[in-house]
Parts: C-alpha cells; sequence; structure tokens
C-alpha cells in the first residue's frame, strides 16, 4: 500500500483541503463588517474539531509503516495524561468530544459521568483499560474538570469549541443558502426545552445509579448489572446499559459516520448496529440514528435546536449560570443599559433564543442558555452597548458598524 | 593410604546414587505423572442424582474421581484451551456436557475463570473451581448468564444461583447454554484501608485543592476588578 493510500494520508488529506476552504471562506466572510466575529469563530469551530481529533492524525492506525514510532500520540494523550493510568479516558472537556471514534484528544464528561457509575464504579478494567480508582474519585475528576471549566469560560465551549455546534451552525448555513427563514419557538416553548435539558440529564444519571445499584448500594435492581457481568458483545441487551445517554446522543452516530467515510473507522463498526433491537449495537443503534435525523432536520428549521436541551450544556450552565457559580463565573455578557435602545436586535439573532440580553436592565446578561457565541455583540449597532468580558477585561464589545458601512 | 580414601569416596558416591535411585522408585511424589484421556462419548455418571456429566470435545486429566457425588477432575485440559485446572462439578437429574473450561492469568488481563456448560433435564448444577485466591468468595467477582435467542440473560444470585462458603456455586433449575465466569475484581483493587487519609483520597483532594485554588484566584481577580473601577470612578468624580 503506498503512503498516500493510507488512512492517515487520507485523513490529512481531509484535513488540509478542510482548511483551504476554510481560510477562503473566512476571508470572504471577514469583508462583511457584522460577520467578522462569525468568521472568527467559524475558523475556531474548525481548528477545535481538528484539536479535538487530532489522533486521527498522529495515530500510526497500527500500520507496519507507523509501526517504528511506538504508541500513537493520542495514546499518551488519552491513555496517559497527567493523572496517569488513574484516570485513562483522557481529561473532561465540556463539548461533545465523543468518546467512541478514533483519535479524540479529551473526552465529553457526560459518557465519563455514566460509564464512572456504571460499570466502572468499582470494576477496574474495560475496553483494554483499567480503572484502578474508585468510581467516585472518577467522577470527582470530571466534576472538578467540568466546573472548574465553567468557572473560567462558561457556555464559550458550546458557544466556540463543540463539534456538534459548529455541526448546527453548518445547517443553519445550508437553509441559509436555500433562502428558508429560521423559525423560532415561543418564549414559553424555549424555556420548557431549557428546562428539560435538566430532566434529560437527571434522568440519565438516575438510569446509571439505578444499574450501578449493586456495586453502590450492595443491591442489585436490574438482574446482570453487578461489576462484571455486562462486558463486551455476549452481554446482549444489559451489555447496552453502559452510557445510557449514548445511545440516544446524536454525536455519536454523527462523529462515527465521518470517520468511516475519511477511512479512519471501519464501517463494520456502524452496519453491525443494528440487529437485535434499537438500543442494541456497537457505535451506532437505529435510536441513534433516528434522533441524529430529527435533530438534523430540526436545526435545520431552528438555530441551534440541539443547545437548547443539550445536557452538557446544562452541566456547564450549572457550575457558571446558577448561584453561586454565576457570581464568581469569569466569561460574561454584559450590557451597558445607557447605551441600549431597545432595539431587539440582539435578542432577533440569538441562536438560541437566550432573551435576557434584551429583556434584563443591564450588567451580566449571561445566562444559562447563552453559549456566549457574541452573535449579539456583533450585530449590536450601537458602540460598546453589549460585550464579552473575561476576568473583567473587554474581549469584544459592539461597534457603530452602520456608521462604519456608510463611511 | 591415599588411593584407599579415594576409592572409599568413589564407592559412598555410589552407594548414594544407587539409595536415591531406589528411594525414587518408591516416592510417588517422584513419579512421572499420567494422563488419561477422554472424549465425547465417555460418560461420568452420578447415580445417587440421576446425573451424567460429559464433555463436548475431546481433553485429558490427571485424575477423575467421585466423592459425595461430586467429580473432581485434575489438571483437565480441553482441546482447544490449553490451560490445566482443578474441576470439581455436580448435577442432578440433569445431562451436563462441558462445552469449555478456560483459566486466564495474564498480567493484562484481570485473572478469571470460565465455565460454559450446556444442561437438559432439571438444570440443577454445582461447580467449584478450587481457587485458591482470597477474593473468591465475594459474589461480586462472579456471574452466570445463560445464552438466550438473540442475547444474553444474567441469571440472577440468590435466586437462580447461590454461592456457597467453599466457592462452590450452585444453579437450579436453569437448562440451555450456561456459563459462569468467575473473575478476581476485588483481589485486583487492592485494599487501601490501611494507607493515611491522604493517601486513599489523594485524587479527591487533589481535585478539590485545584476547585478551591481556582475558585480563589478568581475571587481575588474579581475583587482587584471591582477595586480598580471604584478607584477609576473616584477619580473620574473627582476630576
Amino acid at each position: 500500500m503506498a503512503v498516500w493510500e493510507t488512512p492517515a494520508a487520507l485523513v490529512l488529506s481531509v484535513y488540509i483541503i478542510a482548511i483551504i476552504v476554510g481560510v477562503i471562506l473566512i476571508y470572504k466572510l471577514s469583508k462583511d463588517k457584522t460577520r467578522k466575529v462569525s468568521s472568527l469563530r467559524l475558523f475556531i469551530q474548525v481548528a477545535a474539531v481538528f484539536g479535538l481529533f487530532m489522533g486521527l492524525i498522529l495515530g500510526p492506525f497500527n500500520q507496519p509503516l507507523f509501526a517504528p514510532l511506538g504508541s500513537a500520540p493520542r495514546d499518551h494523550l488519552v491513555g496517559g495524561n497527567l493523572l496517569g493510568n488513574q484516570f485513562p479516558d483522557g481529561i473532561s472537556f465540556p463539548v461533545l468530544s465523543c468518546y467512541y471514534p478514533d483519535g479524540r484528544t479529551v473526552t465529553c464528561p457526560i459518557w465519563q459521568l455514566q460509564a464512572y457509575i456504571f460499570p466502572y464504579w468499582n470494576f477496574p478494567i474495560g475496553y483494554n483499560v483499567f480503572y484502578s480508582t474508585s468510581g467516585l474519585e472518577k467522577l470527582a475528576i470530571v466534576i472538578g474538570s467540568v466546573a472548574v471549566a465553567a468557572i473560567l469560560l462558561g457556555r464559550f465551549f458550546c458557544g466556540w469549541l463543540c463539534p456538534f455546534g459548529l455541526y448546527q451552525d453548518i445547517l443553519t448555513k445550508i437553509r441559509k443558502a436555500a433562502g428558508k427563514r429560521h423559525l423560532s419557538f415561543s418564549d414559553k416553548t424555549n424555556n420548557a426545552l431549557g428546562q428539560s435539558r435538566y430532566i434529560i440529564i437527571a434522568v440519565f444519571l438516575i438510569l446509571s445509579v439505578i444499574f450501578a445499584s449493586y456495586a453502590i448500594f450492595g443491591a442489585e435492581i436490574v438482574p446482570g448489572t453487578r461489576p462484571g457481568g455486562p462486558q463486551g458483545a455476549e452481554a446482549g441487551l444489559v451489555g447496552q446499559l453502559n452510557e445510557p445517554f449514548c445511545l440516544v446522543c446524536p454525536m455519536r452516530p454523527l462523529c462515527s459516520l465521518i470517520e468511516c467515510a475519511v477511512g479512519s473507522m471501519n464501517w463494520s463498526y456502524v452496519w453491525t448496529v443494528t440487529g437485535e433491537s434499537p438500543w442494541s449495537g456497537g457505535y451506532v443503534t437505529y435510536t441513534n440514528l433516528a434522533i441524529l435525523a430529527v435533530v438534523s432536520v430540526l436545526a435545520l428549521t431552528y438555530r441551534r435546536f440541539w443547545c437548547r436541551i443539550c445536557p452538557l450544556g446544562a452541566l456547564t450552565a450549572l457550575f457558571s449560570s446558577f448561584t453561586p457559580f454565576k457570581q464568581i463565573a469569569l466569561t460574561k455578557l454584559v450590557k451597558k443599559e445607557e447605551k441600549c435602545t431597545s432595539c431587539g436586535v440582539c435578542k432577533r439573532v440569538c441562536p438560541t433564543q437566550a432573551n435576557q440580553v434584551f429583556d434584563k436592565k443591564g450588567g451580566d446578561v449571561t445566562e444559562s442558555r447563552c453559549i456566549l457565541c457574541a452573535r449579539c455583540v456583533e450585530i449590536c449597532p450601537y458602540e460598546d452597548a453589549l460585550s464579552i468580558k473575561f476576568a473583567g477585561k473587554t474581549m469584544m464589545k459592539s461597534r457603530n458598524w452602520l456608521d462604519e458601512k456608510t463611511d | 593410604m591415599r588411593l584407599r580414601n579415594h576409592q572409599i569416596k568413589v564407592s559412598f558416591a555410589i552407594a548414594l546414587v544407587v539409595i536415591a535411585l531406589l528411594f525414587s522408585s518408591t516416592c510417588p511424589s517422584l513419579q512421572a505423572q499420567t494422563t488419561a484421556t477422554f472424549s465425547p462419548a465417555d460418560k461420568f455418571s452420578i447415580p445417587a442424582y440421576n446425573g451424567t456429566i460429559s464433555f463436548a470435545v475431546n481433553g485429558s486429566y490427571t485424575t477423575a474421581a467421585m466423592q459425595d457425588n461430586v467429580w473432581t477432575f485434575t489438571d483437565l485440559h480441553i482441546n482447544g484451551f490449553p490451560s490445566l485446572a482443578t474441576l470439581k462439578i455436580s448435577t442432578e437429574n440433569s445431562n451436563l456436557t462441558i462445552l469449555s473450561y478456560r483459566i486466564r492469568n495474564g498480567t493484562y488481563l484481570i485473572p478469571n475463570e470460565s465455565l460454559r456448560y450446556s444442561i437438559i433435564g432439571e438444570g440443577k448444577a454445582s461447580v467449584n473451581f478450587g481457587l485458591s485466591n482470597a477474593g473468591q468468595y465475594s459474589d461480586a467477582d462472579w456471574y452466570v448468564s445463560k445464552a438466550g435467542r438473540n442475547s444474553t440473560i444474567f441469571l440472577s444470585l440468590g435466586h437462580d444461583y447461590v454461592l456457597g462458603n467453599d466457592g462452590t456455586l450452585t444453579i437450579y433449575s436453569v437448562t440451555g447454554n450456561i456459563s459462569v465466569t468467575h473473575e478476581f475484581l476485588n483481589g485486583y483493587l487492592g485494599n487501601t484501608s490501611n494507607l493515611p487519609f491522604y493517601q486513599q483520597h489523594s485524587v479527591i483532594i487533589a481535585v478539590a485543592l485545584v476547585f478551591v485554588i481556582t475558585v480563589a484566584v478568581v475571587i481575588v481577580i474579581r475583587l482587584k476588578n471591582k477595586l480598580d473601577s471604584e478607584w477609576q470612578r473616584q477619580n473620574g468624580e473627582d476630576i
């Protein structure tokens, strides 16, 4: 096999083409005075995808060509991180950096929260990885990582770094290219969606605790869920109880399918899915695919639909938008009431329909639905009326682009 | 004189060798062990329990003896599974066929033992892997499953099977293809209760420290910003 025929070379080619297309796109978009922040954000989103799945181009793919290099850098990043083998799945990073595909450099905290409750509360091995610390300690690392990240940057992760956010933004661009206008939810529905994400994360964590009941409380509620039970393909349906949210998460099929398409994952991971029930399968289930399809259609119509119900966003919001964390969060969207004319453009352009930026009088207008994408800051035509501040320093602020255009 | 001494020494050495050879022929521990082979046609019956045990494939053992209606196979080797192991097994009103018996002691995997068998009849069976490690009696280390048509059914401890104090697992009224696996989980996890508190909970302490330091730094930054803005406001007012 020639070098250019290897999966690594194929993935590298895709990366290079994507970078070239991205640079051209950003250059063209940056000429628009109301798209400067969006262009920067797009660039960072694409770069974040490369960073999150860096292992795709660093990994040796178990090929003889790369054998002299030894273990892949991604294995060091994923397997032997700062905490060594005590925490082998990689540092928690509050974006949907899915656990399942190849090449990830960090791990989705939702997967970790579920997996470290069940089955790895006190089960020390899985997927050829040792978990020598207790479930409680592993959970402490996950929650600590998310809390620190959320206190420092809030839901900036959702707006600027999450790969699934980028996917939804691409769908929005497709809709715009087709000349279709987006739809909006009523405030009541949007609020209900915002609250539902806390219910979603609570339900799945409670499910994990029920499955781990033997390990935690010594009473096996669901037969076959004791440590050592549901492992591998032989575990059947019980084996699918590991990480129940991942069975319905739309990110898992998305990145698995993309990685199959660029040759870094075997299609058999996707197509052996299927079988006995909508829940069963290796990397992708029928349920995954159905939810990805539904979310994609909804995200085409309603901007950033998934972000409104995302349980990971809810987790980040818990540590950045609610007391006492709200008071100490470092990244904020700030409004100067005296410079605001209540034109309402900020509310209209907000992709998640966060309305405090319009409704609240002034000061800190960050809320749990705000993904700090800065679209409102970018589009607000009043100098310094809106700004994103980090540690009290203004990182970006609205400017009078109407006058700039007139000039 | 010197020659005579040498002859005595040689004679003594030869006598020692002869004695050793004679002694070795009477010492069972030094005898070469003989193995017996079996095939699927061989039946190991338990008349009092109206049960029989057989193997699905060929293999061998050093000894096979029935005591208290339990067959004990020592150095059991089933073709395709290279491990040698002791297995104590019994069944009542059933015909039990051993499909595989595997022991893994690799450094990468957790030590585990796995027995698969097919059983027809009443479905009662008892197995004992003859484990010697301390963790064998922890019921969390065991799981018993039955192969279903499209999935695996995990049997329930206390209802479908029980674990005795001697490490014997008794499975009740379950027919079909059964898998019994023991994994030395508790032994692998180790016991940290003897360590000092800070070593037992070092990870949680480290995470809590990072969190507290972050919060402290953030609070200091916010206080500084507040003081700066107040100072600027006061200066502005003075001007």
